[in-house]
């Protein structure tokens, strides 16, 4: 079952076949737009967004399917449209001239009913796939300019240890870090600062008893 | 086996691609046919007159697809025979070809007006229940 609201652009210049293939793609639950030549599916295939999906003829006048096709993947784009060439063509070097110009599957003409729904499904399943893909990698690529940003040299204070952040403001280590990574710290202290700073004070508390740290 | 004029059975699963509420989708096909194959056959006959094999063919191509479509079996072979004749450029042929699909045409008309006026029992009424 295709998933609802995809827009597949059905492109026919002979208006009997662009009736009932439309007529099959709306029936499936499909959203549908129209185009009577070459041209106008350019048009639509260019647009932003473009159809999910497109059923686009092999013969039409002025720019045919396989040149139309070309045009579409020359612009490369993070979810290109899923592209059936319709054709009557049933020669091998037809069809594979058609998925060299860059259809993604084609159908014979007069296109079967259970044929046509079924390829676009597959369709329908591919474009999901991409999305997810193409989620998942913009993430990761939001992610990695996250990491970036702590990879740059930091302003340092010699003295406090303050970090001067992105806004001209400084701030303490561990916000800067925390804000930055999402890396959290818990509070301790080492060995040597432990004799320097944390052992005077618990000897000048004798009457408070032995060491109240972590 | 003999050739039909119009395959119901096509006509019928068209019919069935009518949405609920929506015109029916078979009498939309076969207008549209009706309106725009005229046109197209008389294109056809002046290439065939002409003696230009590369438009008859083209010509003969797209009516093949059309006739296809909407099950028109006789008219889909004849577009087919002068199709061939055409690419294999046997000029002589493609004015009697094209004669002949110009003839069926005119038979399968009339079968076509037959079916839009609901004079043709043997289909499924339009159904606007599921």
């Amino acid at each position: 079952v295709p998933g609802p609201f995809l827009e597949v652009l059905v492109a026919d210049d002979d208006p009997v076949s662009r009736t009932v293939v439309a007529a099959m793609v709306r029936k499936a639950g499909f959203a549908v737009t129209l185009a009577n030549d070459g041209k106008a599916a350019w048009t639509a295939l260019s647009a932003d967004p473009a159809p999910t999906l497109a059923l686009l003829d092999w013969e039409m006048p002025g720019l045919d399917g396989p040149e139309v096709l070309r045009r579409v993947r020359e612009r490369a784009t993070a979810t290109p449209t899923y592209v059936i060439l319709l054709t009557s063509r049933v020669a091998t070097a037809d069809i594979v001239a058609g998925l060299k110009a860059g259809a993604n599957d084609y159908i014979t003409k007069p296109a079967n009913h259970e044929e046509l729904l079924a390829r676009l499904g597959v369709g329908a399943r591919v474009v999901e796939l991409q999305q997810a893909l193409a989620d998942r990698v913009r993430r990761l690529e939001e992610a990695l300019a996250n990491v970036r940003t702590l990879q740059g040299l930091l302003p340092i204070c010699s003295y406090c240890k303050a970090i001067r952040n992105d806004k001209n403001y400084w701030e303490k280590v561990e916000t800067y870090f925390s804000d930055h990574s999402g890396v959290q710290f818990s509070h301790s202290y080492c060995p040597a600062c432990y004799v320097r700073f944390v052992k005077p004070q618990l000897d000048a508390l004798d009457d408070l008893g032995p060491a109240r740290g972590r | 086996m003999e050739v039909v004029t119009l395959d119901r059975g096509v006509l019928a699963s068209i019919r069935q691609l009518t949405m609920p509420g929506e015109p029916d989708v078979l009498q939309e096909v076969l207008t549209t046919f009706l309106t725009d194959v005229p046109r197209r056959l008389e294109a056809l006959a002046e290439a065939a007159a002409g003696g230009r094999s590369d438009d008859v063919a083209r010509g003969a191509h797209s009516l093949k697809g059309s006739a296809g479509n909407i099950g028109a079996r006789r008219l889909q072979r004849l577009a087919t025979d002068l199709e061939d004749a055409a690419r294999q450029g046997q000029v002589s042929e493609l004015h009697g070809r094209a004669d002949a699909v110009r003839r069926e045409f005119a038979a399968l008309e009339s079968e076509i007006r037959q079916v839009l006026s609901g004079a043709s029992f043997d289909l499924p009424r339009q159904s606007n229940e599921n």
